[in-house]
């Protein structure tokens, strides 16, 4: 069953469209990392998903049904912007979810409160953004929610606080909560994530399963002395999807047959040929080069 | 969230009321200073003699009682007076708290995020303000008392007829400036909510411009119309002279009027802003 289900969302800001025919769905228990540039349409499309922003058409359903308050119960959102009050004390906050929430866990929120080396007394004015967010984080998993939205969960943190923010989640995630969650850190999401969704002008540019989207092609990399050429007819091989040339370096992604076609490489006399394994950057840098901006293509 | 607009209201009452009370307590002890050294007497408290031996200045005895100083047998204070003090202090605080819906706006859907409807999000802080305003407008009059005390004029208060007016009007006031503001604010964006400043010297303005007619019969019953919003216009002024005290309004309406008036405009105006609050995005 899907926790999430995004049905041909669009979302227009005047002329602009802000999100266009997004479709997206999470099944329960899964771990979605939402990619995208800068402007992509990722925080509107967890507006819309949130009930913060209306959508221009299309739906958004979460557990199968619309969002209503009662989901928040449930659903904790954690946004890329700090959303607390700044006048108010970390523990303000604190008994403000313990009031607001049947679910919060007081013991948790002081057992994350701790990881976090949070002062419940200090106002939130007075905290780094990377401690605001810190009390986000704290308050989002203190309900122990089901379903996880986090914009930007580690915004502003430190390394060391980036890994115990991508624990939290992929503790969540072990514990059954669906996670939906953005980042510009491809290394978290890589590590966290099931399944991504890359969007790009506000069109989903390339949506599935993290393993299947790696296994699905392979990099075969050339070094030169001098500046790399690609011989004629390898770029129209039915093979290759894509060819970059960058000084020296010439490097092709390969859907099938990579080792024939490393050999093939070979032959032109390369100081070194590697073939390597796709990594999400690898998967990401493609698919917003690849994408048209306006194309509607999605796959 | 109902904490949220409780902490909010603490503090502005907290700010506010202790600017009222040091506001109480200088004119009190300034009074209290001039009656017992003969400062502030109303009539004949000063004279000087031309002798043969130069000028002599007298001044009234120091340690005079009270109703000595303020020169009349009978002098009494009604409750009116303490009651449109509370009244205004009532109408500030309603400014201050009036774009409490406003201000979750740029939170960036913190408070659209919490198991609340929006429409009890806005009646739970119309609520917390509403009490708020009314603990004001009583600390108020309890810091008149002890104003009135420290002058040692306490025992001259007396509970007149128009006190209950005063009172009832004033809040009303308070009610439907409130009301306005928040029908107004409510849909702005972030930080566009500024408008509890503005508001006072729109209304003052309006309510000066109320029976000018120099520019014109036209201009006059434009000014009249958009009156009718105006809080400033149902306003009761006192006009105290010795023991009697009656009232009096801009717009000239009736009591019971008023109040329906100003209540209504100021209940409809929070209703209005409930259901325009819903539609907000964060």
């Amino acid at each position: 069953m899907n926790a999430i289900t995004i049905d041909r969302l669009t979302k227009h800001y005047g002329t602009q469209a802000a999100v266009e025919d997004l479709s997206l769905d999470v099944a329960e228990g899964s771990v979605c990392g939402l990619l995208g540039p800068n402007g992509a349409g990722k925080t509107t499309t967890f507006k819309c998903l949130l009930g913060l922003a209306h959508a221009t058409s299309g739906s958004v359903t979460v557990d199968g049904a619309p969002v209503t308050p009662a989901t928040f119960e449930t659903l904790a959102f954690v946004p890329e912007k700090s959303a607390l009050y700044e006048w108010m004390t970390v523990g303000d906050h604190f008994r403000l979810a313990r009031l607001a929430y049947k679910n919060y866990d007081p013991a948790r929120a002081a057992e994350l409160a701790a990881l976090f080396k949070l002062d419940s007394r200090k106002k939130i004015g007075r905290l780094s953004k990377g401690q605001q967010t810190a009390v986000a984080i704290v308050l989002a998993f203190a309900i122990r929610p089901r379903i996880l939205i986090l914009d930007e969960p580690a915004s502003g943190l430190d390394p060391i606080y980036q890994r115990v923010v991508l624990d939290l989640v992929i503790d969540a995630a072990a514990g059954g909560a669906t996670v939906l969650f953005s980042s510009h850190q491809i290394g978290q999401v890589e590590r966290a994530a099931d399944r991504i969704a890359i969007l790009k002008n506000g069109r989903l540019v390339l949506d599935g399963d993290l393993d299947t989207l790696k296994g699905d092609e392979k990099i075969v990399e050339a070094v030169f002395d001098g500046p790399a050429v690609a011989p004629n007819g390898l770029a129209s091989d039915a093979r290759v999807r894509r060819i970059e040339q960058n000084g020296r370096i010439l490097r092709a992604y390969v859907r099938s047959g990579s080792a024939e076609f490393a050999s093939r490489l070979e032959e032109l006399g390369p100081k070194a040929v590697s073939v390597y394994d796709l990594s999400l950057e690898d998967i990401f840098l493609g698919a917003v080069a690849d994408a048209a901006p306006a194309s509607g293509e999605a796959t | 969230m109902i904490l949220v607009e409780y902490l909010r209201a603490r503090h502005a009452f907290i700010a506010f009321g202790a600017i009222l009370a040091l506001i109480v307590l200088g004119i009190a002890l300034s009074v209290s200073y001039a009656v017992h050294f003969g400062h502030a007497v109303t009539n004949g408290d000063v004279s000087i003699s031309v002798g043969n031996g130069g000028a002599e200045v007298h001044r009234p005895a120091p340690h005079q009682s009270p109703s000595e100083a303020f020169g009349e047998a009978d002098f009494k204070v009604p409750l009116s007076i303490l009651c449109a003090f509370a009244a205004f202090a009532a109408l500030v605080l309603a400014t201050i708290l009036g774009t409490s819906l406003n201000s979750e706006n740029d939170r960036g859907g913190f408070a659209f995020t919490k198991p609340v409807s929006r429409e009890q999000l806005a009646l739970t802080y119309f609520a917390v303000d509403a009490v708020a305003v009314v603990a004001v407008f009583v600390l108020s009059v309890l810091l008149g008392f002890v104003g009135l005390w420290i002058v040692g004029i306490l025992g001259k208060l007396y509970v007149d007829a128009s006190a209950l007016e005063i009172a009832v009007t004033g809040l009303a006031e308070a009610l439907m400036w409130y009301g306005l503001l928040q029908v107004v604010s409510a849909p702005l964006r972030p930080r566009l909510g500024n408008l509890r400043g503005i508001s006072w010297p729109i209304f003052l303005g309006l309510a000066a411009m109320y029976g000018f007619t120099g520019f014109g019969p036209i201009f006059h019953d434009f000014v009249a119309a958009v009156d009718f919003l105006n809080p400033l216009v149902y306003d009761t002024s006192l006009h105290i002279e010795g023991p009697a005290v009656t009232t009096s309004s801009i717009v000239g309406l009736s009591e019971p009027v008023r109040l329906a008036i100003t209540s209504g405009i100021g209940i409809l105006g929070c209703g209005l802003a409930a259901l325009n609050w819903r539609r907000v995005e964060a």
